[in-house]
């Protein structure tokens, strides 16, 4: 209680300067906190699209979809590719709009070895083990703790013009914020991972013969497939692989996953520096800001501090009260982005607010500390180098001359 | 008490060692009132200030009430002066700004002394030197020999029983000056603090009742006062 009342006491004349340092850190903590957390999106979309296992493959798309005649005949040339021996399998971008108990969902049906691999352990229920009576389908978009995992759900199609109902188990649930994976974006212009997720609500469906039966199949959906990935065989040749990219190339846009993996990955670097300079740069400007202003306060209170230890305080108090005024800025700053940070985290991980392409980890509170730590340490440095050889006796006969 | 042994201090000037205190020893007792003269240079702050452990010294012993005072370290020393030793000085080393309840208080935040306690006890010093009606003035708003009232107020606060005194009337005429010295008398006589006064003057270190001179670092003479 002394200690603290002494503190408070001590900041008198100082709370103006001691209020534009909160300011100039906190503006650097949320310029560094934005940065991180775009950079954790796009490292996110890296992994995931690594983990999912496409490495080799090509992704092909229709950049005319609306020309039915490219449609068609990218169909047959996929259709064909299919029962090539140098392509292990392709996946298609299967979906079509339907309704979830009521709730307009757009319903995907996913390649179960490539998307499990890609999402993980899901952090509400699973995949389905497939050994179940109904079709099990995950949810995307939906507030985790909202979801009916484990429950059985009406989906609303229209087939043939008609809106039929099934009923289907909701097994998992995909964390949020969703990244749902889309393939349905092209860029001629270094295409990277980040640009294959999305985030809305999507009902992931197992394309399995289960489904089919359940549904029927691509034609009797109406899915019109003008996107995809080529997975090759291991035993495919390059001149194998040559002539599928070359056949799929007269009707598509061809690109290699090899690429893109590569181009993200350069991407994920560059976001790190490039995004990350600006809150090093306020960072430098900060620290420069403390040091100043504690070599000032340090002057300032050079002969009170005298005072203080001719009535018993000790060298190292002095130190840690001039240490703790000085960087109680700082220190409030940092608590203040922890608890926004840990905030912002369990909004979103409920899914009750998110901002676009922004994930909040625990590395937003880690590097909300380490920054304030970096700050404190240089004034720890300024504090200790300039009382090091402080002497009360010095400062008061300075002041008897 | 105060038991110094063959005390030496040397300083730094340039590139020469210049020798403050020169085998200085002496014993003081509780309840002691012991002026410390000399000339300008003589040694007497030197060796106020080691008693009162705001400076270190190059060779020889130093025991106050039993403790070794050589080996401690800062933050023993720190608790010394802020239990056992109070200091007046002749600039009065009083946070001008703060007023008068704050700097007696000041004291007690580095002492055992209960947060609790620490106004009345403080008020209550205040009252005893003299300053009752002034405990929310700002010191610099005070005379001289009101700040010096402060100064001894403050000495006292945290249960100090010695009170080093340098050159106390240095900055204040010769009635204020008498008056302080009168306060140290009464509180030498009448609450047992041992009062260790250094001074020039020879009038003012009539209110003692022993006195030690110091020339060039030694002690010349010790001479008990008749009164």
């Amino acid at each position: 209680m002394k200690k603290i009342s002494l503190f408070f006491r001590n900041m008198k004349g100082n709370v103006l300067l001691l209020v534009i340092l909160f300011i100039t850190v906190s503006i650097m903590q949320l310029i560094l906190n934005y940065s991180v957390s775009g950079y954790l999106y796009y490292n996110r979309s890296n992994i995931m699209f690594s983990r999912a296992g496409l490495d080799g493959g090509i992704y092909y798309i229709n950049i005319t979809p609306y020309d039915q005649s490219t449609v068609d005949k990218l169909g047959e040339i996929v259709e064909e590719l299919e029962k090539d021996e140098a392509v292990e399998k392709i996946i298609k971008n299967k979906y079509f709009s339907c309704r979830l108990n009521m709730e307009l969902f757009q319903a995907v049906l996913y390649d179960e070895d490539v998307y499990q691999k890609m999402y993980g352990k899901l952090p509400y229920g699973d995949w389905g083990s497939g050994d179940e009576e109904q079709v099990c389908a995950v949810v995307a978009g939906v507030m985790p703790q909202n979801a009916p995992v484990g429950k059985t759900a009406k989906l609303g199609v229209s087939i043939d013009n008609k809106i039929e109902q099934f009923d289907i188990m909701i097994s998992g649930v995909i964390s949020y914020p969703p990244m749902v994976f889309d393939m349905s974006y092209y860029s001629s212009v270094n295409m990277t991972a980040d640009k294959f997720f999305d985030s809305r609500s999507v009902l992931y469906l197992p394309d399995n013969e289960k489904t089919k039966a359940l549904f029927g199949d691509a034609e009797t959906m109406g899915m019109e497939m003008y996107a995809g990935i080529v997975l090759f065989d291991d035993n495919a040749t390059p001149e194998e692989r040559k002539a599928v990219s070359d056949k799929l190339d007269q009707y598509s846009e061809v690109l290699e996953i090899d690429d893109i993996i590569s181009n993200t990955k350069h991407l994920v670097k560059e976001k790190l520096l490039v995004t990350t300079s600006l809150p090093m740069y306020l960072l430098v400007i900060s620290i420069l800001g403390y040091m100043s202003i504690c070599v000032i306060t340090i002057y300032r209170k050079k002969y009170d501090y005298s005072n203080y230890q001719i009535i018993g305080c000790s060298k190292r108090s002095i130190m840690t009260l001039t240490v703790l005024q000085i960087s109680f800025p700082a220190i409030l700053s940092m608590a203040l982005f922890v608890c926004l940070m840990s905030v912002l985290r369990s909004l979103s991980q409920k899914g009750i607010y998110t901002l676009p392409n922004l994930i909040f980890g625990y590395e937003n509170i880690l590097v909300s500390v380490l920054a304030t730590v970096i700050v404190i340490l240089s004034i720890v440095l300024v504090t200790y180098y300039m009382l090091k050889s402080f002497s009360p006796l010095q400062e008061l006969r300075k002041m008897e001359k | 008490m105060i038991e110094l042994k063959r005390i030496n201090k040397y300083y730094k000037t340039g590139k020469n060692m210049f020798q403050a205190l020169k085998d200085v020893s002496l014993t003081i007792d509780d309840g002691e009132f012991v002026s410390i003269m000399g000339q300008s240079g003589a040694g007497k702050s030197t060796l106020m200030h080691i008693i009162g452990t705001l400076d270190d010294f190059d060779s020889g012993s130093y025991m106050l009430d039993g403790e070794l005072v050589n080996t401690m370290k800062d933050k023993k020393k720190s608790l010394l002066r802020s239990s056992k030793i109070g200091f007046v000085m002749q600039d009065f080393a009083l946070i001008n700004h703060e007023t008068v309840l704050y700097n007696v208080m000041l004291p007690m935040y580095f002492s055992n002394v209960k947060y609790s306690e620490m106004k009345k006890i403080a008020i209550d010093k205040i009252m005893h030197v003299g300053l009752g009606d002034q405990v929310t003035k700002k010191v610099n708003q005070l005379s001289g020999g009101q700040k010096q009232r402060v100064a001894i107020a403050r000495a006292l606060v945290a249960g100090a029983s010695m009170i080093l005194a340098d050159e106390p009337t240095g900055q204040l005429d010769s009635n204020t000056g008498k008056e302080i010295m009168e306060l140290l008398k009464t509180l030498n006589e009448e609450d047992g603090i041992t009062v260790i006064l250094v001074t020039h003057d020879l009038s003012i270190s009539e209110y003692s009742r022993r006195r030690i001179v110091l020339s060039d670092g030694k002690i010349v003479s010790d001479e008990k006062l008749e009164k």
